[in-house]
């Protein structure tokens, strides 16, 4: 499967984004604030997913809030960093 | 010292009890037939509150926000919680992440967060950007005495108007306790849930008052009862209604005339909130000025409540 759509999938799944559809969700859209409107509690769901999904572990805060701007910025990571 | 009286009340229950105003002339709920019938949440609590809510947290959210719709209070000068059991939904998700987690992986964070028996109270905080006194009281089948208790406390000495509320839910493990703790059949049948919450304030000029709310052993529970009542010149034969409640004990033969709550809400930790509002409402569309209800929840062996309220 393309690995956007099954980071949208994941999401709305761990997320219980339960009336957004993947199509709904932009690849280059904001996940937190704007966009998506995701917060706090969802972005440590998103370092969950990273762990158990892709082998990634993020330990720098910072670093997180540009892995985690789009779906196309935590696809192009995932890419790079997959173990 | 001042007196505290109820303000507004909401329950969500098997009965068809939300946004009801006299829980008195709810009809009866099939024999046996224990389904929640929930509002539209939707209507009550903001998408991104909901997406992340257990079910006792929705019914909670909507409780909450309606009882405070109704009595006008914006932000409370207290929010206190009864729950015997707390978020079950969300602790059994956490345990379950807990176990198929490898070691050393990550566990999904919102069951943990949500899983503590204060996550309820802290909720409805949080959406009330409310930074006053929060607190949670989980003694089984007493929570709500004690979280009302609290409530009384409050209000004598000096809150104007507090938010408390009492609820627990049902999932499916407690079925299997349930049977493994050889409760009988008929107390089986009767697992349930359900939410109430309440604004009780200082000053009213009409109204229904919380006269006393007792624990006590529950041996010593009908003379513990005569004597509360005698304190007050009362006489059990004299009041409107006494609604009695059971937790985990079998149904009593008791020697006055009674209504039993837990017979049409079924059994759960904090149901003596449900025969509270009961009281509450058939004091306030039944009763006069002086009248009188009683709402007695058998809990344990070893102890149960009473709570005396009054129509002023």
């Amino acid at each position: 499967m393309d690995l956007k759509l099954e980071l949208k999938e994941k999401l709305i799944d761990q997320l219980n984004l339960e009336e957004v559809k993947p199509e709904d969700i932009k690849d280059d859209e904001p996940l937190f604030g704007e966009g998506l409107g995701l917060d706090s509690i969802d972005a440590l769901e998103i370092i969950v997913i990273l762990d158990n999904n892709y082998n990634i572990k993020i330990g720098n805060p910072e670093e997180a809030r540009d892995i985690f701007h789009s779906i196309n910025t935590l696809a192009t990571y995932i890419e790079a960093n997959q173990k | 010292m001042r007196r505290v009286f109820i303000k507004s009340a909401v329950s969500i229950s098997v009965l068809d009890s939300f946004l009801q105003e006299d829980l008195s002339q709810l009809s009866e709920s099939p024999n046996g037939a224990w389904t929640l019938k929930e509002p539209n949440y939707r209507d009550y609590v903001a998408p991104a509150m909901l997406r992340r809510a257990s079910k006792m947290m929705k019914m909670s959210l909507a409780s909450s926000q309606t009882a405070l719709e109704q009595s006008g209070i914006q932000s409370p000068d207290s929010i206190i919680v009864g729950t015997g059991l707390g978020g079950m939904t969300d602790t059994v998700k956490f345990l379950e992440g807990s176990i198929r987690a490898e070691e050393g992986s990550l566990i999904a964070p919102g069951a943990f967060i949500q899983s503590g028996h204060n996550s309820v109270s802290g909720q409805i905080a949080l959406l009330l950007k409310n930074q006053q006194y929060n607190m949670t009281h989980v003694q089984k089948g007493l929570s709500f005495e004690y979280a009302l208790l609290d409530a009384m406390l409050r209000v004598k000495e000096g809150d104007d108007a507090v938010l408390l509320g009492a609820v627990d839910e049902k999932i499916g493990v407690l079925d299997q306790l349930a049977e493994r703790m050889t409760w009988p059949e008929d107390m089986r049948r009767q697992l349930s849930e359900g939410c109430s919450f309440f604004v009780v304030e200082g000053e009213a000029a009409t109204g229904v008052e919380i006269v006393e709310v007792k624990i006590s052993k529950t041996e010593d529970l009908l003379s513990n009862l005569d004597r509360l009542l005698e304190s007050h010149s009362l006489n059990l034969t004299d009041s409107v209604q006494n609604f009695v409640g059971y937790s985990e004990l079998p149904k009593a033969d008791l020697p006055f005339a009674h209504q039993v709550y837990t017979d049409r809400v079924g059994r759960y930790f904090s149901s003596s909130a449900f025969g509270f509002h009961l009281a509450s409402d058939t004091l306030k569309h039944q009763g006069k000025p002086g009248d009188f209800a009683t709402v007695i929840h058998f809990s344990d062996l070893q102890f149960s409540s009473i709570m005396l309220l009054r129509r002023v």
